[in-house]
């Protein structure tokens, strides 16, 4: 019997005989979407079906974020004729809202290499049903924070004047420029970024063209570009993803680096710090990760993805939080203490501001959505565990985060070391409408994509079903972990 | 000559892996076996050695390109545009790192996703055997072979635990020539849509399109007369001295004028040339040469209009005061001048 069932495949093993023994086997299987096997036919339905099928909800999501695109669009364009003048910068706060936001979406975008190649070379089996909706929103948001200095150019058209190709105008771009370097790292990391998630997606694209039928068949047969599953393509597969991951990794520090540079190469007071680097990129990978909660959520809701996105992930990932809210603590800190302690005139009257002048509010909210709510929550389980709270403290963290980068751009600007040229930055409509417009951007995105294509990685979560397992030891079932090589 | 193929449906890697190996014994070559599945196996799984693969190799070829890359651009710009940056050299190693750094990995990776499409054939054009069954679960093992052997790999298969087995024309497979011109119509196209840009960029093609810079009066830089200001148009500092032209014109010899020399005098030439101009001013007495005396007939023949050019210009050691005086106050002094000289 024991070696008739060896034969059998994954998911039609059968449950041990002892009552006790399939209980908790049952428990297992319950709680871990690798141990609870399905039948290929119906893992794909359970991706497939809900895609398809687009309720009023759907409809009316997607009218309200097409109108706020359009919005931005028109919002844009009105701004290209008007001028910058209709933003609310003046002749201090010159880098507010569009470079709030830019840094913002940016940070966003590093939740999904964070997931898919980071965990992938940790081998952390649980990411495979989570890693492509990170992926997807890791590159709307960097297409939004791409947008975000186009706006801010003003003459937007002119924008190719910063890519670096013999040209008529006699003009190269400045390779001592941050600008510069932020636009090579984005180009990079958003075009690997592309390529990695549609390596991914390519045996899935090939599963969904097996089951679908119509321009739906048409659409994966060609984007499938021909996948058949053989051991030749797996192998190719598993050498590109590898050479990927363990490239895109460093390209992520990169980015945010960079975009810390653009403000610590300054020598603006709260700015010119060496810190920087670091700490944005733990802040991306924060306020990244508590977005990757939020969009797994909404996606379990609305694609009825229950079987593939679990407890069991919202936890890790809760833990994620959890100790990147502790990191992100540390760093803050030390950019704290330092200018705290040197007393520089110009720091000292940022830091007041913030401790007790107009900003406290907003310091203090920030303060207590990035420490205080992780902190006192994320250590239990079950709170982890529980979707209403952690998508709670998630949308906390959103908030604490954009609080922190409004922060740092608009109000560390205002005050620089002429003391009679202290501003402050209000904002205005036409940047609020765009931020508005850019976060509708990621979410359409996100929408139309996960309808689209497949958003969980089927095959990946085949191959961890086929990989792990349980076994009895004593009088309890265990999960066993393979290595498979 | 294989002119048939055969694929085992197997449920499982334990039947397949098994059969692979009895194939192999019955003298089933390596290269005329493949496997499909809808999820990877592990070569070793189905009892496979190990397939080696270009793509690593390639990836860090990729590497290499991405580093000339970097150095293209950043040693280019020295080359091609030496422009000067506020005293920071035109060449610099550390920002230069960060932009290789980018063009490395962007090479790594774009290099291993073209080596991924072409290690693959991607996108495949033909139709090489394929069942819907594998996307549910089945192991595909496909055996490509001559049709006289057929008969017994198919029992053989049967034997080892396949579901069935499915039969295939050797016409079944991908078509590489078609995928080959495909690929070198890609790039060529790709080669092409460079050029026409570049060709766009040097205006050798244009289009003309309306643009703010256009839309205002103004002509390309060093070209073309200047545009004539509306004859009643004064400039706010009163009309400038322009080279190759009269200068502004001279202010009459009133006594308000003289009045106002006198203060502006005071004010920026005494210091060096004295209150009486005779060359003998506080600061003028440490200067070797000494400062010009106002009042001699060397001074006072020169025209007015030379006169104005030194104060506009500066002589000598004598500094240019366009920025300190107006044109309109520089007829004033020289009118107080004329009066030291009398």
């Amino acid at each position: 019997m024991a070696q008739d069932s060896m034969h059998l495949p994954v998911w039609k093993q059968p449950f041990p005989e002892d009552s006790e023994l399939a209980a908790q086997a049952e428990e297992l299987r319950r709680e871990h979407l690798l141990l609870d096997a399905r039948p290929p036919k119906e893992l794909a339905d359970r991706v497939l079906t809900p895609m398809a099928r687009l309720g009023w909800v759907f409809w009316l999501v997607f009218v309200v974020l097409a109108g706020a695109l359009l919005t931005w669009l028109v919002t844009w364009t009105n701004q290209m004729f008007q001028g910058l003048g209709v933003v609310g910068y003046n002749r201090v706060v010159m880098w507010a809202p569009y470079i709030i936001n830019f840094v913002y979406f940016i940070g966003i975008g590093h939740a999904g290499t964070f997931i898919s190649a980071a965990l992938r070379v940790l081998r952390f089996d649980w990411r495979a049903p989570i890693s492509r909706a990170a992926e997807t929103l890791t590159i709307f948001a960097l297409a939004a924070a791409g947008s975000m200095p186009l706006i801010h150019l003003g003459r937007a058209w002119k924008a190719y004047w910063l890519i670096p190709y013999p040209n008529e105008r006699g003009l190269w771009p400045d390779l001592h420029s941050p600008l510069l370097w932020d636009m090579i790292a984005i180009f990079t990391y958003l075009s690997c970024s592309l390529l990695f998630e549609y390596l991914g997606l390519l045996p899935d694209l090939a599963m969904a063209r097996e089951y679908v039928t119509g321009w739906r068949k048409r659409f994966y047969t060609l984007l499938s570009l021909g996948w058949r599953g053989s051991g030749k393509q797996w192998k190719h597969l598993d050498t590109a993803q590898n050479v990927f991951s363990y490239a895109i990794i460093p390209v992520m520090f990169s980015v945010h680096t960079i975009v810390s540079w653009d403000f610590a190469m300054t020598l603006q007071p709260e700015w010119h710090s060496s810190i920087f680097g670091p700490y944005f990129v733990v802040g991306a990978l924060f306020s990244g990760v508590g977005a990757v909660i939020i969009v797994l959520a909404v996606l379990r809701k609305a694609l009825h993805l229950e079987y593939y996105i679990r407890a069991e992930h919202f936890n890790g990932m809760g833990k994620f939080l959890l100790v990147l809210s502790l990191t992100w603590a540390y760093f803050y800190f030390n950019s704290y203490i330092v200018p705290w302690y040197g007393q520089d005139p110009a720091s000292r009257v940022i830091l007041q501001n913030e401790a007790t002048g107009w900003a406290a509010p907003l310091w203090y909210l920030m303060l207590f959505s990035n420490i205080v709510v992780p902190w006192a929550t994320l250590w239990s389980k079950k709170l982890r565990t529980s979707i209403p709270v952690i998508v709670g403290v998630s949308i906390f963290v959103q908030i604490g985060m954009y609080i922190e980068r409004y922060l740092i751009v608009a109000m560390s600007l205002g005050y620089n070391y002429l003391p009679f040229n202290w501003l402050t930055y209000t904002p205005q409509l036409t940047e609020i409408l765009i931020t508005i417009g850019a976060f509708s951007l990621v979410t359409l995105g996100v929408v139309l994509t996960s309808r689209l294509v497949p958003i969980i990685p089927v095959w990946e979560v085949k191959e961890g079903q086929r990989m792990q397992g349980m076994r009895r030891i004593g009088r309890a079932m265990v999960q066993t972990r393979t290595e498979p090589e | 000559m294989p002119d048939i193929q055969l694929m085992g449906l197997f449920e499982e890697p334990t039947p397949a892996g098994e059969t692979i190996e009895r194939l192999r014994q019955a003298g089933v070559e390596e290269n005329q076996l493949t496997v499909l599945s809808d999820a990877p196996w592990r070569p070793q799984v189905l009892g496979r050695r190990s397939m080696g693969g270009t793509i690593g190799m390639m990836a860090l070829v990729g590497a290499i390109f991405g580093v000339m890359l970097g150095l293209a651009l950043t040693g280019g710009i020295w080359y091609l545009y030496p422009l000067l940056v506020g005293g920071q050299p035109i060449y610099s190693v550390p920002p230069s790192l960060i932009i290789i750094f980018e063009m490395t990995m962007l090479g790594t990776m774009w290099t291993t996703f073209a080596a991924f499409l072409v290690a693959n054939r991607f996108p495949v054009f033909g139709n090489p055997p394929f069942s819907p069954q594998i996307e549910d679960g089945m192991i595909g093992v496909l055996v490509r072979t001559e049709s006289l052997q057929a008969g017994a790999i198919e029992r053989l298969m049967l034997e080892g635990g396949a579901q069935r087995v499915e039969r295939f024309e050797e016409e079944r497979r991908s078509n590489d020539r078609t995928w080959l011109r495909a690929a070198a119509a890609t790039l060529v196209a790709v080669v092409g849509v460079l050029a026409v840009i570049e060709l766009f960029a040097y205006d050798v093609l244009k289009i003309e399109f309306p643009s703010n810079m256009v839309d205002q009066p103004s002509i390309a830089y060093l070209q073309g007369p200047r545009l004539a200001a509306p004859a009643d148009a004064i400039s706010i500092d009163g009309p400038d001295l322009i080279a190759g032209q009269p200068a502004s014109v001279p202010h009459p010899m009133t006594s308000n004028s003289i009045q106002r020399g006198q203060v502006l005098f005071s004010i920026n030439c005494q210091l060096c040339h004295g209150p009486q101009g005779k060359g003998d001013g506080t600061v003028g007495a440490f200067f070797t040469p000494k400062p010009a005396d106002l009042t001699s007939r060397a001074v006072q023949s020169l025209s007015d209009q030379q006169i104005f050019l030194v104060i506009t210009q500066g002589f000598g050691d004598m500094p240019s005061l366009r920025e300190n005086l107006y044109p309109n106050d520089r007829w004033d002094v020289i009118n107080y001048v004329r009066t030291l000289g009398k």
